[in-house]
């Protein structure tokens, strides 16, 4: 069965449907092999320990619950054992009723703080209330006692941000009034700003609850949108919750993070990344302890993550507990035959740190004999000895031994060289390369090659660079298929020998120069398979970027509009001519704006403006052709309208003649750009519905609906301050040039 | 014109909310390799379908942004909806219980007749919208409290269609005028085609729009005609007189090679042409659509066509390739939907009509 099996949704979906129908003996194994791939699947243990209820398997529904609810904070699971435990506690009596508080409080404590545990804190406030009276007892103390247990437990659901806060801030009310009219007051008054704040928070917290699928099953990240989503949402939900937005204290706080990620893990179960950060928000909240658990619940999780071993191991050496930390390497170096390299070179590190210089010497001589041993622990470890321990002798002759069994990789041989470099011991450098180069085939050595020429060039005399490059040259070719130009010496060389670190004895186009020509001189040869492309780039690179996704890579293809005829509404109202000569703007004789429709719609229009206006309205002259929007010029006038205005600021006096002119160009040009900047500035200060009602008289033609027509005339008198403030605003926006 | 200077000037303020990065298209069909072939159809993987959401009045058009991330629809009623995606698969996968999701992420309010079309600006959250009050508008949909445009272009005929250039410096606008209006998103300047021939009386684009790189457009008009036009110097390079008879030509798009027009008519017809030669290549029959302006769209990897019946009131779904039908699904809508639209990105698709209600349709996963 492989991965991609083993965590088929569908498959166990079906399974678990089909153990719904099965006799419980034959439910339980399909069940256990459900609950061994999704541990943390909660609707799957409910509906298991549900299955057992059903026959009134008592033993095997406690074994059950013992093995998930501490893994499984969900709530359905929760009260199903709570249920549990009512039924099996019924019959007991008094101690029968002491133990389903404990099991309250044992289930609050932990899914309390659950956005769904409103339902789960009213049962317990119920069960509270309820309890004396089955019991039949009535004195005073008793009494006292039930109410402090009622109170406590309201007053901790009532500051618990659930979706059923608001229910049971009204349940606490009655409660208080029932108890004490006058003890009420000052209790519900003290609370209520607590319970405000969770309501709100509350408020908040829904949102991100919404996002987060609760019925997920648990499976390794395989890159689909939902699981990114998934994680996305988790990672905001217990950010917001790290925020701590109810400023509670920082315990019930930390139990509310702590909460949220034991939640996440049940969905996120196989994701490296949310158990180290729970890990370490553990850790940076000062219990290292709680982190080291939760370290060894992840291991138990994803046994096989290097990535969080070594964390784990980091933790608990930087703590000091080396024997658990080694404990941790040795875990990772496995059985003797699957150590990886790099475990290798990782213990070895950790041994020298730990226990000293002869440990890790001792552990190398045993990793050298190991299959899985490759150079890189040659030169980790040689390279410690001569860093750490300073003892070159020692890391030369390590290097040296190394060399015997890695002759054949030129990563060795690089490395080497460049220890070599640091002895500044030029001659056994020189040696180095020479044996190398004897040895390694052509197409193995270019790094190689390209070293012995840095090296010459800032060991060398001027013959010696010259001569290894030719050498260089004559080798490569042999290898490669650049043919014999490569052979001759370009210009490329000169430039490689005379420049140094970022300094270049030629300018970049200089070099874009010669490498395209470089380019076109191999291709001189070639047959002309395909069209060269434009701008010189290599075929692989054309095709790397075709791939990458941006719109940009796509070759996009402008309107020259330099070969257009500019179409200008505002030029064609006295329509004498084609705008330009030999151009005609064909326009269809259908236009819904011409003088058939206008005149109708105007009349209407002049009945419902003022006289004055209506006068300047009826003078407009006739407009023949594409006309502007008669409706959008009333607007505009209707919005200019200066004399109405009751108030007028020095501000307002001043602005007001800004924006007006600019409205008026028909063509709705740049004119309206500012507009964003306005929206941005003023809505804190001006009430929302004046500043939709400016943006509508500025914006909008005028409404034929005579009702939005008399609500506009009104928000023009009474709002005209804040309107024209906004104005101002819009003003100063096309000042600055609306930079945002 | 100084491009990239000028860009900066436009919208360059949105930026802060711009897409994602957009998804890398999934491989689009080569018709060129297969177009003769005669080989089995592909089966349309199953949809589910849900209502989203309702307008106060016939949902006239939707669609969806670039990176598949949004859906825009316009109405009757002048608003125009603004969804987000992601959301209204939360909401289809939650409709077990829990608490509602609400997909709505902006409604935008400052149109006074109805909306024809919307199109997303490549890069920016940007929303167009071109309406029968003759104008275009203009809104920033990450201000989620914005209702208002913030930008506006007044044209001189009712706006029928409106396609962004792929750098999104410039915008088409299909009119009641036989040409497009080609504007200048920085300036607002408008350009006309100069070279055009004559076109009838009954010239009104009912849909135009943008190929993938710029390079042409196509419109489809009311004389039933489908027009191709050069992207550069916007001259029509090809005129399809007649595409669906004397009946209007309601819709018309690119494929993404540019080289086949999909194009949809009153007349009952669905048909693929050759971009280079003008030849009809193949037709998509048996959908009765005579009545609305009915949409013929590619999926998202160009296998399949879908399209509406407006006699049986569904969705048909042809194989682009074999053109053979492969599914007929009930709508779900009261009455045959108007638009339908189809992401760009995944499996989705949405549909909206006369019932006000907007319904979208994933493929069952």
């Amino acid at each position: 069965m492989t991965t991609t099996d083993k965590y088929n949704v569908e498959a166990a979906e079906l399974l678990a449907n089909e153990a719904l129908h099965l006799p419980i003996s034959e439910a339980v194994p399909v069940y256990e092999q459900l609950l061994a791939t999704f541990p943390t699947a909660a609707k799957y243990w409910k509906q298991y320990v549900e299955a057992h209820m059903a026959v009134n398997n008592d033993d095997a529904v406690k074994h059950i619950f013992s093995r998930c609810l501490l893994n499984c904070l969900h709530i359905p699971l929760w009260r199903c054992y709570i249920r549990f435990i009512r039924k099996v506690n019924d019959k007991k009596g008094i101690e029968g009723q002491e133990e389903t508080r404990k099991a309250f409080d044992f289930m609050l404590n932990y899914v309390g703080a659950d956005i769904a545990s409103g339902p789960v804190w009213m049962e317990y406030t119920a069960f509270l209330k309820s309890l004396p009276m089955m019991l039949q007892t009535q004195n005073l103390a008793e009494e006292t006692q039930r109410m402090t247990s009622v109170r406590k437990a309201y007053q901790k659901a009532i500051i618990t941000p659930t979706h059923h806060i608001e229910q049971l801030w009204r349940e606490y009310e009655n409660f208080e009034n029932s108890v004490s009219r006058a003890l009420a007051k000052g209790l519900l008054s003290e609370y209520q700003p607590k319970y405000n704040s969770a309501r709100a928070v509350y408020r908040e917290r829904k949102k991100f609850a919404d996002e987060i699928d609760w019925n997920m099953l648990a499976v390794p990240p395989s890159g689909t949108s939902k699981e990114e989503m998934q994680w996305i949402a988790w990672k905001r939900f217990l950010a917001f919750e790290k925020g701590n937005p109810q400023r509670i204290d920082s315990a019930s706080a930390n139990k509310r993070i702590a909460f949220t990620y034991e939640q996440c893990l049940m969905y996120l179960y196989h994701y490296p990344d949310i158990w180290y950060d729970y890990a370490m928000w553990h850790a940076k909240s000062g219990s290292v302890d709680s982190a080291i658990k939760i370290f060894q619940r992840a291991l138990k999780a994803l046994p096989d993550s290097e990535m969080l071993k070594y964390a784990y191991a980091e933790l608990e050496e930087s703590r000091g507990s080396i024997q658990a930390s080694k404990k941790v390497y040795e875990s990772l170096l496995g059985d003797d035959g699957n150590a990886t390299a790099l475990s290798h070179i990782q213990f070895i590190r950790f041994l020298r740190r730990t226990e000293g210089v002869e440990a890790a010497r001792k552990y190398f001589m045993d990793a050298r004999k190991s299959p899985n041993c490759t150079y890189h622990v040659y030169v980790a470890y040689a390279m410690m000895a001569f860093c750490l321990d300073k003892d070159a002798k020692f890391a030369h002759n390590v290097f040296e031994a190394g060399l015997k069994r890695f002759m054949h990789e030129p990563s060795y041989i690089l490395e080497y060289a460049d220890f070599l470099s640091r002895l500044n011991d030029d001659r056994n450098i020189r040696a180095l390369f020479e044996r190398a180069l004897s040895s390694l085939p052509p197409e193995e050595s270019v790094e190689i090659w390209k070293r012995f020429t840095q090296f010459e060039q800032t060991y060398g005399d001027l013959s010696s660079i010259l001569k290894v490059e030719q050498r260089r040259k004559e080798a490569l070719s042999r290898a490669g298929d650049e043919g014999e130009s490569a052979l001759n010496s370009s210009l490329q060389d000169v430039i490689s020998r005379y420049s140094f670190m970022d300094l270049w004895p030629c300018s970049s186009k200089d070099m874009d120069h010669l490498t395209r020509q470089e380019w076109l001189s191999k291709n001189i040869t070639k047959k002309i398979e395909k069209p060269t492309p434009a701008n010189g780039v290599s075929s692989v690179d054309k095709r790397s970027s075709a791939v990458s996704t941006t719109s940009n890579s796509v070759k996009v293809v402008y309107p020259d509009t330099s070969k257009m005829v500019v179409y200008d509404p505002r030029q064609k109202i006295g329509l004498t001519g084609p705008l330009q000569p030999g151009v005609a703007v064909a326009l269809p004789p259908n236009d819904t704006m011409g003088a058939a429709g206008a005149p109708n719609v105007l009349k209407d229009i002049l009945k419902t403006l003022p006289p004055a206006l209506a006068t300047f309205v009826a003078n407009l002259p006739a407009v023949e052709g594409p006309s502007p929007d008669v409706d959008f010029v009333l607007a505009i006038c209707l919005q200019s309208n200066i004399p109405l205005m009751p108030v007028r600021t020095a501000n307002s006096t001043k602005l007001q003649t800004g924006p007006a002119p600019s409205t008026s160009d028909l063509s709705g040009s740049s004119k309206f750009k500012p507009t964003r900047d306005r929206h941005a500035g003023k809505r804190k200060d001006v009430d929302k519905q004046d500043d939709e009602d400016s943006t509508t008289v500025q914006s909008q033609p005028l409404p034929r609906d005579a009702f939005k027509l008399r609500q506009l005339r009104k928000a023009r008198g009474a709002s005209s301050q804040t309107g024209s403030a906004s104005y101002g605003s819009a003003f100063s926006g096309e000042m600055s040039g609306s930079t945002g | 014109m100084l491009r990239g200077v000028s860009t900066a000037a436009f919208l360059e303020s949105n930026r802060h909310a711009g897409y994602d990065s957009i998804a890398a298209p999934r491989a689009a069909l080569d018709f060129s390799a297969m177009l003769d072939t005669k080989g089995s159809s592909k089966s349309f993987p199953k949809h589910e379908t849900r209502h989203v959401s309702e307008h106060k009045n016939v949902a006239r058009c939707a669609r969806f942004s670039p990176d598949g991330r949004f859906l825009a629809t316009g109405s009757v009623d002048t608003s125009i909806k603004l969804f987000e995606i992601s959301k209204i698969k939360q909401m289809m996968l939650r409709d077990a219980g829990d608490g509602p999701v609400r997909p709505i992420i902006g409604t935008f309010y400052d149109h006074v007749q109805p909306i024809n079309d919307l199109d997303f600006h490549p890069q920016n959250t940007v929303l167009v919208s071109g309406a029968k009050d003759h104008t275009i508008k203009f809104f920033d949909f990450s201000k989620t409290a914005a209702k208002k445009a913030f930008r506006v272009i007044q044209d001189t005929h009712i706006v029928r269609s409106v396609s962004f250039h792929p750098s999104g410096e410039f915008l088409l606008a299909g009119t009641d005028h036989p040409v497009a209006h080609l504007y200048d998103v920085n300036t607002f300047q408008c350009y006309l085609s100069a070279n055009i021939q004559d076109i009838g009386l009954n010239g009104a684009i009912n849909q135009v729009r943008y190929s993938s790189t710029g390079g042409m457009y196509v419109t489809a008009s009311k004389d039933g005609a489908i027009r191709l036009w050069d992207g550069i110097s916007a001259n029509c390079g090809r005129t399809i007189i007649g595409a669906h008879g004397a009946a209007e030509a309601t819709s018309a798009d690119l494929t993404k090679d540019e080289k086949y027009v999909l194009s949809c008519g009153k007349d009952s017809t669905v048909k693929l042409w050759e971009v280079g030669t003008g030849r009809l290549v193949k037709q998509y029959l048996g959908a009765t659509h005579t009545q609305l302006r009915c949409q013929a769209v590619f999926n998202d990897t160009e296998e399949f066509i879908l399209s509406i019946d407006e006699a049986t009131n569904e969705i048909v779904v042809w194989d682009a390739l074999t053109a053979e039908k492969v599914a007929r699904w009930p709508s779900n809508h009261v009455g045959a939907p108007q638009w339908l639209e189809h992401s760009p990105t995944e499996a989705a698709f949405a549909s909206c009509g006369a019932d006000r209600s907007i319904r979208f349709w994933k493929e069952i996963l």
